[in-house]
């Protein structure tokens, strides 16, 4: 605990925690101190001497940004002399700026010229704020403003305009720059990337970056956060500037990865000029990425879905009316439930959508059509989780919070390629190194997080579950577990212990190829909490010279490295363990926590839109639970367990199932073996594709149903993190397309009403009808039926949302799972490890792993609608190493093929030691590129969730013409 | 077990008496001497011996400090002293190698004087010559006299000593306790007491702590940091280790401009020497105590002298001063303790070891202690490193050691204090020089830079010369020195061109006072100096050019008045 002392500032004496900036203490008692470089995120600087206050008995007046209070301190922020004296420095600031405005005498009663008036002084057009971009939200005219300055003393040279426009996103115009840093330091600081610093010396400094290259060129990942922080027009959105300034804005969830960030959609009208975050979420902080930032041009795309649409008998599609289409489509579904039973239909739903949406989904498969047969593609990266943590923990999502993660003395950060996958919790990982934390590394790739890690671990492709069991081995066999954790809450330690035997560190070395010494110091380090000895410091710069004193607990953060693998459940089974023999459970900071790739991967779960689990994660073969909902939706629960994605088109190919009804999915390009999936859905006697595009999926339907966007709609998102947030409709439904909530609802209420009129029920059960007027009334539902979201309703989500459990409406909601001791004994899980089933060979010897890249996301239905990030990155990439490519007679950007067993696919090739010898790197975001369609048929036999991270490919240049 | 130094001294006299058996040819080859053609006298001498096979050692030694009279170069021969010549050229120096080792005529219409001991053969000991007279040579002790890549020379006269004694005889804090008692205030520019600098570091929280030494030494005019290092490096290393020793550090940084090779050459030879004695590393001469020392290029930028923006630099970090406090003591490098001195306090320290604080107190004034090397240099007619017990007068260092100024020139100013320093008049020749006099003239100490302006000096022009050095250096950082310096230098340049308005002076006394009371680090805080104290003491000069639009000293062109 810091020590309390008092001081005086302006006649009032307080007492304060020592360590505090006297600009702090003057904002917490709401005096005002003007700043230019001061940001309260950010390390004082005290470049802009503005802040400047008197402390009785110094010789100079102080800059109380960087000045620390100490015991009796008498401070006066307000004297004539100190305003003067910010004056003459503001004057001297404003000499280097476009400054004609802001001297000017109208100014000085507070106006500022409207838009196209005449200049009275006749001042040259560049040198007025009101062709500033920045015009009345500029903190140079705000500092101006207080302090007044209306005399033009320092006159001189000003800086040559001089505007770098190189990236599609924001511009920079160092004329109008302050140099403030807040920039250079955001990025650094916050950001961790560096992109940009200062250069030069005196009058001639500026921000560039590294080596003065452009933007694109350089290592900018295009997050914006520069530009949000920028106090005057340096750096400006180029979106502004092209479709003008927002005049209000709409508070909303992003709708990309699965940390779910905050926004708020900037309006002009009913038109999206812009995105900025939400400063006041826990989540992101006032943090974005680029996709959340500036990729947002998908929803008003021309290519947008405007009406419904059906096939004609000549196999064409022509557009129809709502009416005719809905009543096709349950006409069809109807007619196959009649002639084929209830489970030759399936619903795919998808994590995109809201969880209202998700649940209406189900409730249409269960009740409407009478069958489990609902899944989504969570299925594909999450369903190792759900089935090893819900089986064994009860929930089946992330133990902890993302800002918790600051809180943890040591990160394991596993098959997660964070800092692009999920760059706002990686800022959460880097924050945390900053602060003190200890970083460990493990993916057989090189990612960039690793410039922030202590350890860095390459195993060998699918080895992970191995690496874990050498590192446990370690654990035991040093006496590093936490005995007392064990004995109280652990189950089969006898069996794991034998299961143990057969890695001995030597031999876990031989098949992971990590170092016998770094297995070791992964595990210690680990296992002491990050209290181990230090090793090196990670990146002198980035890490803080005053670290937090940390707590000694370990968090495990993993992602699709570890799920996209046919041995994915025993890898997450052996996370577990290893969190279990260490008692990193229910404690502030340490956990399990897989990040989820969709923006509601948790949410589509948490809602039941799985073939296994009701609402909540409720057992389909649980009677209470079946009565209960028997009793509130007037109907008979199907009793058969559903197929899941994998199985669908596995029915789907047998012949069982003949109708499909996908929401918001394109597994034409999202699921393994695309020629399978093709294949299947082509068979079909019924297709149904609700989307907002016309994506590969839906050009092969007979009918298509166009929905909106998460700006079109009211709804909640669930992140990763089991937050619970409020996604709010901003603009009308681009064309005729129309809420899915209300699509679904409507096929609902018509498929309920012809029921009705075949056998008319005896008692109306209150949510029989399909009659929601609002997704409001769905989630009251949802809450009824769901223990863990009974406490969330809409009116408790205007703030930062509530993470599940939420079981009353007086609960808080639970950042961190079993704080009060596990719900039950666990069994460690003895640990097995199987090689990949995919073996290279000489006809195809590399390994393809596929994945994500920060610029784009999922199928390219939403990035690829952005101008800025294809201008960036327009295609898809082969990431190959350089020793690899030039025994290939491979160049940097040339075209090539890679080819498997299922197909073959054309890119472009990437030079990287990112990628280790013998492997390739390939994201599945592109249309041109399917790279599904080269991945094979290998699914994990437990939990379905298929080997997207492994596939043995060749590699050859493509011959051009000419 | 303690290292027997006196041992140790024994065999570096033995060593050095084998080279005194032969002739010895001493050849100034600090960068001053280079600068004025030393490496070509050195050249014609080996030719000279080569052909004439006279045998004869050459040696290179560092500056004596008279510069004026670079090359330098020494005879001497077995038995007999040792006797300076000054602007040797390559003939001149073939002809003494054949005037006085071949023949024996020591060429007394030559020499400069006899540098150790009495005269000799006519010529007067070189301490009588009107550079030398007065001067008390405590850090420039060696200069010019031992062979700075040859450790030997250093601990044959001594060196070392006050090392073994501060291990052996001395705690830590009787080595602060003596370096408080001798007054000795940093000679970096700012007078920090040494001492108590130490003692603050020594009793901060936190390890490990760092030393760091600081060869920046890029004052313009000022070059004795860089005479230090290229011609006696083993004393700042040994005074080093000793403040590692009083302060409790393990490891120190020697920053170096990386503008001065030779220095950072002859540093890191005096290094490799001192490491093979046992006097860095583990375990130094036998003691508990241990101190690594790491040489730093600097990287090209003036104000990475200042002390947080060299730990900054350090670091791997861009040069720029930070804000303080917290103060280096308490957090410096890697935000640790760490102490940061100058190596001409450095050098001092030896002696203040071995001969005690009070006898180094009594020397200087009443609150400046000890002596101070001066770089006099300007309009007079001798210019070079002069050391002089601090309160010496102006008129004094002007007149009788530089030798007043050229045949019909008067004196205007004299500027002290490097770029940062400011401008005394005539009237203040009879002030005596010591930290606080020159700071209430409006100048200051800084690295001790004397540059003598005479009458054919424009004023105005020589001040915005100086500013725009700082202009040229600011980092940047602060708002206050990065447009201030600017501005200041833009109505100069007005002013200089004619084209200079009313209002203007008002305007730069406002200005030069703004960015001393608000830049963040004493380079902007002092950049307006040669402005301010010009503008003090020559205000006429500046209204002359701005009102008559006439350069009194007819410099100015003035060409924006047609």
């Amino acid at each position: 605990m810091a020590e309390h002392i008092r001081v005086t500032i302006d006649g009032q004496t307080i007492e304060v925690e020592e360590g505090m900036t006297i600009l702090e203490v003057a904002r917490r008692v709401g005096i005002y101190i003007p700043t230019l470089c001061y940001v309260p995120r950010l390390e004082p600087y005290g470049g802009c001497r503005l802040c400047l206050v008197e402390v009785e008995g110094h010789r100079r007046l102080e800059t109380s940004c960087t000045t620390p209070v100490v015991d009796g301190m008498v401070i006066k922020t307000n004297t004539p002399q100190v305003q003067e004296t910010r004056r003459e420095v503001l004057e001297l600031i404003i000499s280097d700026h476009p400054y004609e405005c802001l001297i000017c005498p109208k100014a000085a009663e507070g106006n500022r010229c409207p838009p196209f008036s005449v200049c009275l002084k006749d001042t040259a057009v560049t040198d007025r704020c009101l062709i500033c971009p920045k015009n009345t939200r500029c903190e140079l005219q705000q500092v101006v403003d207080y302090i007044g300055v209306r005399r033009e003393r320092f006159v001189g040279e000003l800086r040559p305009i001089k505007l770098e426009r190189s990236n599609p996103f924001f511009e920079y115009e160092p004329s109008r720059c302050v140099l403030c840093t807040r920039c250079v330091r955001i990025c650094e600081e916050v950001r961790g990337v560096g992109a940009l610093d200062v250069a030069y010396r005196g009058f001639q400094r500026a921000i560039v970056t590294a080596y003065e290259v452009t933007m694109p060129d350089s290592n900018c990942e295009f997050c914006g956060q520069c530009v949000l922080i920028c106090p005057t027009a340096a750096l400006t959105k180029r979106s502004y500037k092209l479709l003008g300034w927002p005049d209000h804005s709409v508070r909303t969830v992003c709708p990309y990865c699965g940390c779910g960030c905050e926004i708020e959609l900037e309006l002009k009208g009913d038109r999206i000029v812009g995105v900025t975050p939400v400063e006041q979420s826990p989540v992101n902080e006032g943090c974005l990425c680029v996709k959340g930032h500036f990729g947002y041009d998908f929803i008003q795309s021309p290519e947008r879905l405007t009406q419904p649409l059906l096939r004609r008998p000549t196999g064409s599609m022509g557009p129809i009316e709502w009416d005719q289409a809905l009543d096709t489509v349950v006409e069809n579904l109807e007619r196959v439930v009649a002639e084929h039973g209830p489970d030759a239909v399936a619903v795919i739903s998808s994590a995109k959508i809201t969880n209202e949406e998700n649940y209406l989904a189900q409730k249409f498969a269960r009740a409407c059509l009478g069958t489990n047969n609902i899944d989504q593609c969570a299925q594909l990266c999450h369903a190792p989780t759900l089935l090893a943590l819900s089986s064994a923990l009860g929930y089946g999502a992330m133990t902890n919070s993302l800002t918790d993660l600051q809180e943890a003395g040591c990160i394991l950060v596993i098959g997660s390629n964070t800092t692009e996958t999920h760059p706002i919790a990686a800022l959460k990982i880097k924050a945390a190194v900053r602060h003190g934390a200890r970083l460990i590394v493990v993916n057989p790739r090189r990612t960039k997080l690793e410039r922030f890690a202590e350890l860095v671990l390459h195993p060998r492709p699918g080895t992970d579950t191995a690496l874990l069991a050498g590192m446990m081995r370690v654990i035991m066999e040093e006496d590093l577990y936490d005995g007392a954790f064990l004995s109280r809450w652990c189950l089969g330690l006898h069996d794991f212990v034998l299961s143990l035997q057969e890695f001995d560190v030597p031999r876990v070395s031989e098949i992971t190829g990590v170092p016998v010494a770094d297995i070791v110091a992964a595990a210690r380090l680990y296992a002491s909490g990050g209290e181990d000895e230090r090793h090196h410091l990670p990146e002198a710069e980035f890490v803080h010279p005053h670290p937090t004193p940390r707590k000694p607990v370990s968090a495990i953060v993993y992602g699709t490295g570890i799920t996209h693998h046919h041995g994915a459940l025993n890898a997450v089974r052996a996370l577990l363990d290893l969190a279990l023999l260490t008692g990193n459970l229910g404690k502030r900071g340490a956990g399990v926590n897989p990040l989820a790739g969709q923006n509601n991967v948790q949410g589509a779960c948490d809602m039941g839109a799985l073939p296994h689990f009701l609402p909540g994660y409720q057992r389909l073969d649980d009677e209470e639970v079946r009565t209960r909902f028997r009793r509130l939706w007037g109907v008979e629960l199907p009793a058969r367990p559903g197929r899941t994605l994998p199985e669908i088109f596995e029915g789907i190919h047998q012949g069982s199932i003949k109708a499909l009804y996908i929401i918001g999915a394109n597994p034409m390009l999202s699921e393994p073996d695309l020629a399978f999936v093709e294949e299947c859905l082509r068979a079909l006697d019924f297709l149904v594709v609700q989307d907002i595009t016309l994506t590969e999926t839906a050009r092969l339907a007979h009918v298509v149903l166009p929905g909106t966007s998460f700006a079109e709609k009211d709804g909640t998102f669930t992140n990763t993190e089991r937050r619970v947030q409020r996604v709010r409709q901003a603009i009308a439904p681009v064309g005729d397309s129309k809420p899915d909530w209300w699509i679904i609802t409507e096929l609902g209420r018509r498929f309920t009403a012809r029921r009705q009129d075949r056998e008319p029920a005896e008692s109306s059960s209150p949510f029989g009808t399909w009659d929601y007027s609002h997704p409001a009334v769905v989630m009251v539902e949802i809450a009824s039926l769901t223990p863990v979201y009974e406490g969330i309703g809409y009116e408790r989500l205007e703030g930062e949302g509530v993470q599940w459990p939420c079981t009353s409406y007086f609960h808080p909601g639970t950042p961190v799972l079993y704080r009060e001791g596990l719900p039950h004994k666990v069994r460690l899980w003895p640990l097995e490890y199987a090689p990949l089933q995919v073996q290279t060979s000489d006809e195809y010897p590399f390994l393809l792993i596929t994945g994500r890249e920060l610029l784009h996301y999922h199928t390219d239905k939403m990035t690829c609608r952005s101008l800025g990030i294809m201008e960036i990155r327009p295609e898809s990439l082969v990431e190959i190493n350089p020793e690899d490519a030039e025994a290939l007679g491979i160049g940097e950007r040339e075209l090539v093929r890679v080819i498997s067993p299922q197909g073959e696919v054309e890119a472009v090739a990437s030079l990287s030691d990112r990628s280790p010898r013998g492997t390739v790197f390939m994201t599945f975001h592109f249309e041109k590129s399917p790279v599904n369609r080269l991945i094979g048929h290998a699914f994990d036999a437990l939990s379905q969730s298929p080997e997207l991270k492994a596939c043995a490919v060749r590699v050859e240049p493509v011959e051009r013409f000419g | 077990m303690p290292v027997d130094y006196q041992a140790l001294r024994e065999q570096a006299i033995t060593r050095v008496r084998e080279k005194e058996r032969e002739t010895r040819i001493f050849v100034g080859l600090g960068t001053c001497g280079v600068a004025a053609g030393a490496r070509a006298v050195m050249a014609a001498l080996e030719d000279k011996l080569r052909q004439t096979g006279v045998s004869a050692r050459l040696q290179a030694v560092g500056c004596n400090g008279m510069c004026y009279q670079e090359p330098l170069m020494d005879i001497a021969k077995p038995g007999r002293p040792r006797i300076s010549y000054g602007r040797v050229t390559p003939q001149l120096a073939a002809q003494l190698v054949d005037d006085y080792i071949r023949g024996d005529d020591p060429r007394p219409d030559l020499a400069l004087g006899v540098v150790d001991g009495e005269g000799y053969a006519g010529i007067p000991p070189l301490s009588e010559h009107p550079f030398f007279r007065g001067q008390v040579r405590l850090v420039m002790r060696n200069c010019g006299l031992i062979d700075p890549e040859d450790i030997d020379e250093y601990i044959a006269r001594g060196g070392y000593a006050s090392l073994h004694k501060a291990l052996f005889e001395m705690s830590p804090q009787e080595v602060i306790a003596e370096v408080r008692k001798s007054g000795l205030r940093g000679r970096g520019g700012a007078g920090y007491p040494t001492g108590l600098k130490w003692e603050g570091c020594r009793g901060a929280h936190g390890s490990p702590k760092y030393l760091l030494i600081n060869g920046e030494g890029g004052d313009p005019g000022a070059y004795m940091d860089r005479a230090l290092m290229d011609s006696a490096p083993q004393a700042i290393i040994e005074g080093a280790v000793i403040a590692a020793y009083a302060i409790g550090c393990e490891q120190g940084y020697f920053f170096i401009r990386a503008e001065y090779p030779l220095a950072v050459e002859r540093v890191r030879r005096a290094l490799q020497q001192a490491e093979e004695r046992g006097f860095i590393g583990d375990n130094i001469l036998g003691s508990d105590f241990s101190f690594h020392l790491e040489i730093k290029r600097g990287p090209g930028a003036y104000v990475t002298g200042e002390s947080t923006a060299l730990q900054f630099v350090i670091e791997g970090r861009q040069g720029t001063p930070r804000w303080r406090p917290p103060h280096s003591i308490i957090s410096g490098l890697w935000a640790k303790p760490t102490t940061l001195n100058n190596v001409k306090t450095l050098s001092n320290v030896p002696l203040i070891i071995e001969r005690g604080g009070e006898w180094y107190a009594r020397m200087g004034t009443e609150r400046s202690r000890g002596t101070k090397v001066f770089a006099l240099v300007g309009h007079v007619q001798r210019r070079g490193l002069v050391e002089f017990p601090l309160g010496i007068t102006l008129r004094e260092l002007v007149y009788n050691v530089g030798g007043g100024l050229r045949e019909g020139r008067r004196l205007k100013a004299v500027q002290t204090g490097g770029p940062l320093g400011g401008f005394l008049s005539e009237a203040m020749l009879d002030m005596p020089v010591d930290f606080d006099s020159l700071k209430g003239a409006g100048s200051m100490m800084g690295s001790g830079g004397v540059v003598v302006l005479d009458d054919r000096t424009c004023i105005v022009k020589t001040a915005q010369h100086f500013l725009n050095f700082s202009v040229d250096e600011s980092c940047g950082r602060c708002s206050a020195c990065r447009i201030g310096s600017r501005r200041l230098s833009e109505i100069l340049t007005r002013i200089t061109q004619g084209r200079g308005r009313s209002g203007d002076l008002e305007t730069m006394d406002a200005l030069g006072d703004l960015m001393n009371r608000v830049a963040l680090c004493g380079l902007g805080r002092a950049a307006a100096t040669p402005v301010l104290s010009t503008l003090r003491h020559f205000r006429d000069e500046y209204e002359a050019h701005i009102y008559e639009k006439q350069c009194p000293a007819g410099v100015c062109e003035m060409t924006g008045s047609l």
